[in-house]
């Protein structure tokens, strides 16, 4: 199985949202790191065919999927950053509804319908209607409908956003626990989200691809790079602040202590430690 | 489908708005249509004025004491009877408006039942209440139905607008022939649900208004409230979910317009009573070319009725899938359907006239007397035949477009 994405490209008037972006995806998971506006959401939508590329083509297994239509969304679960629910339909009319297009019998929809219920927590609240569900259930919901059909592509939009500790914990089990053998892209302003259940990382900036690979391969590019140090007084904190990219500031007693990425020792007193996924976030993300 | 298709109509019925719409207008036809018959008025011989039930068994009661075919020398005889009573300076007076006229007590006991009839036999010899009659020369009447054929062919030929426009030779041949193939001589009897029924038949048109009210987020509701990313990327959501929105629709509109048909037609019967469906339309108006019952007239305006609602709920569905916000839908819609209201039209010659007749307003009912042609080819249409072969056409293009534009759609 490959989804194939080939110099895809995403221009509204005089902005590119996306800028021939290209990529073969095998089965994993993917996670799509990005600032607002980096295109990730665009990319998204393209692949899901729910927006047209200005130009470039996406292919699953050699075909456009333009061409592949029914066959291609059949095998497509999609959770929007964004989307609306029908606040008097319950949650058990909702996901029965969205089996009944994505072609489920009823039978059948009905028997996964329950377990995903059961799966996202939503089992007790499965009559209710949704327009008395939070933030985090309805956004539960919205895993489970993505997740209906089985899908062999799963793309998630800031999937674990409105997700309390507890319910992110689970739903990244739940995606390690159905990613074997399937393309699963997610995108989350959480870096650690990704940390823990991607296989291989896209970072994008401006519409443009500028990094992929598995978390150890990017954050190798950052070892030696990462640095922990005191800072004794508000002065010294300003002047690092100008010249080096700050990840942390941690004030304890009378001392500050400050995490930086920086190609140099920053200071006398700055300790080499272990880059993270957040570090290497900020170093690309923080606007200097 | 059925799945998808009872999902769509949960989504129309669960919205309070609609509930609130369709309950309503309900209300409002009900009352507009029963007005008919609580505020019918009729006087008996001694002048007393009656009102609602009463004055409709009254009336019933005047029509049945001249009820019957209305041969010839029927026609003749009261014809001659309205000259004689005329003729007779004991029976004139001078009215209100200082014109002489028949006395109240003549009025009432001779003319009041027959006025109708006598007016409407007018027609074939002038267009002004009963002075047609009061003139004519029964010497040279031989035989009325050969005279009403003789005057409908009359005004077909010498018919034109302020422009000069006329009818084309086919357009001549076809009225004059339909008008030949009218059945004769036509039955007089009581038909006051009919007449009362066509007399407030376009309020149908609130009906009309509130089915496009509750249809016209179907598609839009999807892009406004952003469940159009999810249901886009399901496997049947561009084809057999477009789909189901456009059954329900269907099914939904012709429920909901079957209530306010049945709830008008019966708001007028059980007033008036249903009798007079065997007779013919002419009695409405003596000139009308079409060889019609009132029965059938009814099924025939019915029938146009669906094919209204049928073309505009296509239309709706087309708009809502073009356009993300339901109230810019509705406000075209509402244009669309309330446009005629406001623009009087007296021929069908003109284009833009032609046009207006086939307006919804317009065309949801037909009383069968108007004599507007369409020349398509070298097929002449009327007007009825024309309203139903628009709306089918409206509702097929508009639908195939729909559903194109629904499934081709762009979330933002």
């Amino acid at each position: 199985m490959e989804l194939a994405i080939d110099r895809l490209t995403k221009q509204y008037k005089n902005k590119i949202a996306v800028d021939r972006f290209s990529i073969k995806l095998k089965p994993g998971v993917y996670g799509l790191l990005g600032a607002n506006g980096a295109g990730k959401t665009t990319l998204m939508r393209m692949i899901c065919d729910i927006q047209k590329p200005t130009s470039g083509v996406i292919k699953y297994n050699g075909k456009d999927i333009k061409t592949l239509g029914e066959n291609y969304r059949n095998i497509l679960g999609y959770l929007p950053q964004d989307f609306g629910y029908y606040p008097d339909f319950t949650a058990y009319d909702f996901l029965m509804y969205i089996a009944a297009l994505k072609g489920l019998s009823k039978g059948k929809a009905e028997l996964k319908v329950n377990e995903l219920l059961a799966i996202v927590n939503l089992e007790n609240e499965r009559k209710q209607k949704i327009k008395t569900f939070s933030g985090g259930m309805k956004q539960r919901l919205g895993i489970a409908q993505a997740m209906l059909n089985n899908p062999k592509i799963l793309i998630l939009d800031e999937p674990t956003s409105g997700l309390d500790p507890k319910e992110r914990v689970k739903f990244r089990n739940l995606i390690s626990s159905f990613s074997q053998d399937k393309i699963v892209i997610l995108s989350t302003h959480i870096v650690s989200d990704i940390e823990f259940i991607a296989d291989e990382i896209i970072v994008m900036k401006e519409g443009k691809k500028i990094l992929t690979g598995t978390p150890e391969e990017l954050l190798q590019n950052l070892k030696g790079s990462v640095w922990k140090c005191i800072a004794y007084d508000k002065k010294e904190v300003e002047m690092l602040n100008n010249k080096y990219c700050i990840i942390n500031i941690h004030q304890e007693n009378n001392q500050v202590e400050l995490r930086i990425v920086s190609n140099q020792k920053p200071t006398v007193n700055a300790v080499n430690i272990e880059p993270n996924l957040e570090d290497l976030y900020l170093a690309y993300f923080q606007e200097k | 489908m059925r799945a998808l298709v009872k999902y769509e109509l949960k989504k129309i019925f669960n919205k309070k708005m609609n509930i609130v719409v369709i309950i309503s207008c309900l209300f409002l036809i009900i009352l507009l249509f029963s007005l008919s018959g609580t505020d019918f008025l009729a006087t008996d011989e001694s002048g007393e004025s009656y009102k609602g039930k009463a004055a409709i068994i009254l009336r019933k009661k005047q029509i049945k004491e001249i009820a019957g075919v209305l041969t010839n020398e029927r026609i003749v005889d009261e014809i001659k009877r309205l000259q004689e009573l005329k003729n007779n300076p004991d029976n004139i007076a001078i009215d209100s408006y200082g014109e002489k006229d028949l006395s109240r007590e003549v009025y009432n006991k001779y003319l009041n039942n027959r006025l109708n009839l006598l007016t409407n036999i007018n027609h074939v010899y002038g267009d002004d209440y009963i002075n047609g009659l009061s003139t004519l020369d029964l010497e040279n009447e031989k035989n009325f139905y050969e005279s009403r054929e003789k005057r409908i062919e009359e005004l077909i030929v010498s018919s034109q607008d302020y422009k000069g426009r006329t009818y084309t030779n086919k357009e001549k041949e076809y009225w004059i022939e339909k008008s030949k193939n009218v059945n004769t001589p036509f039955e007089y009897d009581f038909y006051f649900g009919y007449s009362n029924l066509y007399s407030t038949y376009e309020m149908l048109i609130i009906g009309l208004i509130a089915i496009c009210i509750c249809i016209s987020s179907v598609f839009s509701g999807e892009y406004q409230h952003e469940t159009d990313k999810i249901l886009l990327t399901t496997k049947y959501g561009k084809s057999k979910g477009a789909t189901a929105k456009i059954i329900a629709s269907y099914i939904f509109a012709f429920i909901l317009f079957s209530i306010y048909l049945v709830s008008a037609i019966l708001a007028v019967f059980l007033m008036f009573g249903a009798e007079g469906g065997n007779l013919p339309i002419q009695l409405l108006n003596i000139l009308s070319p079409y060889n019609l019952t009132f029965a059938q007239s009814l099924i025939y305006n019915v029938v146009i009725s669906y094919a209204v609602l049928f073309g505009i709920v296509g239309l709706t569905l087309f708009l809502s899938s073009k356009i993300k916000n339901p109230i810019s839908t509705l406000v075209i819609d509402i244009c669309i359907i309330m446009l005629p209201v406001f623009l009087s039209i007296k021929s069908g010659f003109g284009i833009i006239n032609k046009i207006l007749f086939l307006m919804p307003y317009n065309a949801i009912y037909s009383n069968f007397t108007k004599m507007v042609s369409y020349k398509l080819g070298n097929i002449i249409l009327d007007l009825p035949i024309m309203t139903i072969v628009t709306y089918i056409s409206i509702m097929v293009i508009a639908l195939i477009c729909a559903k194109k534009t629904y499934s081709k759609h762009q979330v933002e």
